[in-house]
């Protein structure tokens, strides 16, 4: 009886430090990102929107939001284009070429970044190619990729086959059969890994940081502002980049639910 | 001369190694129930696979009606396919997927709903339209995909197990359904299956298949009754397989004398006879003795309802013997008996006795 006490005593300790550890920091950015005080100190000075009106105002910091956007659309689009293919590959097909391809694929996951963002640089040198937001771009691909190819392979792999069978049998032509039955199966999934994607490259700083050249994106221009010193507007660019990635979790669990609804009926 | 419902020619198909077709031909009459029948991995799924498109043969033509398909797309091949697993489209509703191949037709919508509604109606599921997969039944699962075959009118069914997924009074029930179903619309059927009982009760002919090779064809009782092979014999149904030797048209075993009806032509001096056990007639022993016929005592009896089995002693032959229950009196063990069959019911089988 003491002993299950004790036990249940020491587990809901551990899970509040777990929990503190994890989420304070977060806690006290977002806290102090509505401190009109702008230091981010307590006591806490009351509530203020002023910080945020910074942010949406400073051109650098829109400057850079575009940036950040234009990439993450670009990336998604080209992962999509590129990796769908690379998917059907590697759910459908056997052998150890495509084993060795799902290898391949998967190599930006288990490389450090930094190895990924300094040898891309190092080629777009060596090749001459001038740093942009376009060289910034072709790496974020890079290192989503997998992150698209193995969450739709997933998802394709547990598609029946005899599906399209089917539909041929019945006298759909190829693409009417991707359009009117692949595609509905694999939607969801689609716009799961589309999204995992897109917030991925939001947050990307990395990759960005050794290709960008002359720009930057948002993690760079927040990271640019740090070396004054924890600023106020740096807190609320924070909350507002949080309050997007939570969103972006949200939809994708949501249709994560959906995808996997479909797996079972499918 | 009216082409068949499909013929194929001389059909084979590698798989790296092994042959899962081997020069096969077949011409199936058009308005026919053919059945497939085989064990699993004797070509059956893979011969009806080819004939829909959805395999390719490495050598050897595929005519549907009388129009080469040998290399024609799926999509363009007038055969319909009812799946094992019925392959349902998860994500469309039971009319949706039975108007599938008139939406990709672009027939009007209107055409399109007439046509669901009266099918829905065939297969006895009028209300279930707007209901999702997932909420039907194995047997429902099942009239859905073949409504939804239907409704793209082919003139060739092929139907791949479908009834292996359904538990066997379900199954009986659809078995006869089918059959019912296939004379009402006059579609050719080929009906793909590992049961031997199924394939009797539906068929107007069986093609049985063994390791790539149709092995034979006919009526299920010639099959039954005339099986050409000691492999036909066995796969049909429980046999008395007696080896001997030929001799002026009969065959001699051990103790035993079988006389077919007609003298087989034989191609070695020894073979094999086979006589279903509800061939054979029971009765207390007499002192006749002669072909086709054989004294034996009884070592088992089993009561299986409509028949009774026995098991008999003839020499080194354990003949096994069915007799209706409603007929006779039921004999115990260690009674001596007689055997006999008549000379219609003793097939030849020219095969080795030996290895």
């Amino acid at each position: 009886m003491n002993h299950g006490l004790l036990a249940r005593i020491l587990y809901a300790t551990y899970l509040a430090a777990l929990f503190l550890f994890l989420f304070a920091p977060i806690a006290v950015v977002v806290v102090f990102a509505f401190d009109a005080k702008g230091i981010a100190t307590p006591p806490f000075e009351g509530p203020t929107l002023r910080w945020f009106r910074a942010v949406l105002a400073d051109p650098v910091l829109q400057q850079a939001a575009a940036n950040s956007a234009k990439i993450a659309v670009i990336t998604v689009i080209l992962c999509i284009l590129i990796g769908t293919p690379a998917a059907f590959a590697i759910a459908r097909l056997n052998g150890r070429g495509v084993r060795a391809f799902a290898l391949v694929i998967s190599m930006p996951l288990m490389l450090p970044t930094l190895l990924v963002g300094v040898t891309l640089m190092a080629m777009f040198s060596s090749l001459g190619v001038g740093l942009s937001m376009w060289t910034a771009t072709v790496g974020h691909v890079l290192v989503t990729l997998p992150f698209l190819v193995f969450t739709l392979s997933a998802r394709i792999t547990s598609i029946d086959p005899q599906l399209a069978e089917a539909a041929a049998n019945l006298g759909a032509t190829p693409a009417q059969t991707f359009r009117r039955i692949t595609l509905p199966l694999i939607g969801s999934a689609l716009a799961c890994a589309g999204l995992l994607v897109l917030g991925w490259s939001i947050d990307e700083f990395t990759v960005s940081f050794f290709n960008m050249g002359g720009g930057s994106t948002l993690p760079m221009a927040i990271w640019g502002q740090m070396r004054g010193g924890v600023s106020p507007t740096v807190n609320a660019i924070s909350t507002i980049m949080l309050g997007l990635t939570v969103f972006i979790i949200l939809v994708v669990h949501r249709l994560g639910n959906i995808a996997a609804l479909g797996g079972k009926t499918g | 001369m009216q082409s068949p419902a499909v013929r194929v020619i001389g059909l084979t198909r590698r798989f790296d190694s092994t042959l899962a077709l081997n020069d096969v031909s077949l011409d199936v009459a058009e308005g026919r129930f053919v059945s497939l029948l085989g064990p699993s991995g004797c070509g059956k799924t893979t011969l009806m696979r080819i004939i829909a498109g959805l395999d390719r043969q490495t050598s050897g033509r595929v005519e549907i009606a009388g129009v080469d398909h040998s290399a024609s797309a799926p999509n363009r091949r007038p055969v319909g396919l009812v799946f094992q697993r019925y392959a349902l489209f998860p994500h469309l509703t039971v009319a949706q997927n039975v108007g599938f191949s008139m939406q990709i037709r672009g027939e009007p919508q209107a055409a399109i709903a007439r046509r669901v509604t009266e099918l829905l109606r065939l297969i006895q599921l009028d209300d279930y339209g707007p209901r999702s997969i997932d909420q039907l039944s194995g047997g429902q699962a099942q009239r859905v995909a073949l409504a939804r075959i239907l409704a793209s009118d082919p003139p060739v069914l092929l139907l791949d197990e479908p009834m292996s997924a359904l538990d066997l009074k379900l199954r009986q029930s659809m078995q006869i359904e089918l059959r019912q179903l296939q004379r009402q619309l006059g579609k050719t059927f080929i009906f793909v299956t590992h049961d031997q009982h199924e394939a009797m009760v539906m068929s107007d002919e069986i093609v049985l298949m063994n390791a790539g090779r149709i092995v034979q064809r006919g009526s299920p009782e010639e099959v039954y009754f005339s099986p050409n092979s000691l492999f036909s014999a066995r796969f049909l149904g429980d046999a008395n397989l007696i080896p001997g030797t030929f001799q002026n048209g009969v065959l001699a075993g051990d103790g035993v004398i079988c006389r077919p009806a007609a003298a087989a032509a034989m191609t070695r001096a020894e073979g094999w006879a086979c006589i279903r056990p509800e061939s054979v007639t029971i009765s207390l022993a007499s002192g006749e003795h002669g072909p086709n016929m054989v004294h034996a005592r009884i070592s088992e009896t089993i009561f299986q309802g409509a028949s009774r089995r026995y098991h008999a002693l003839a020499g080194s032959h354990r003949f096994l013997v069915d007799q209706p229950t409603t007929q006779g009196t039921p004999l115990g063990v260690g009674d001596e008996v007689r055997l006999s069959w008549p000379d219609s019911a003793v097939a030849m089988i020219d095969e080795p006795t030996h290895g």
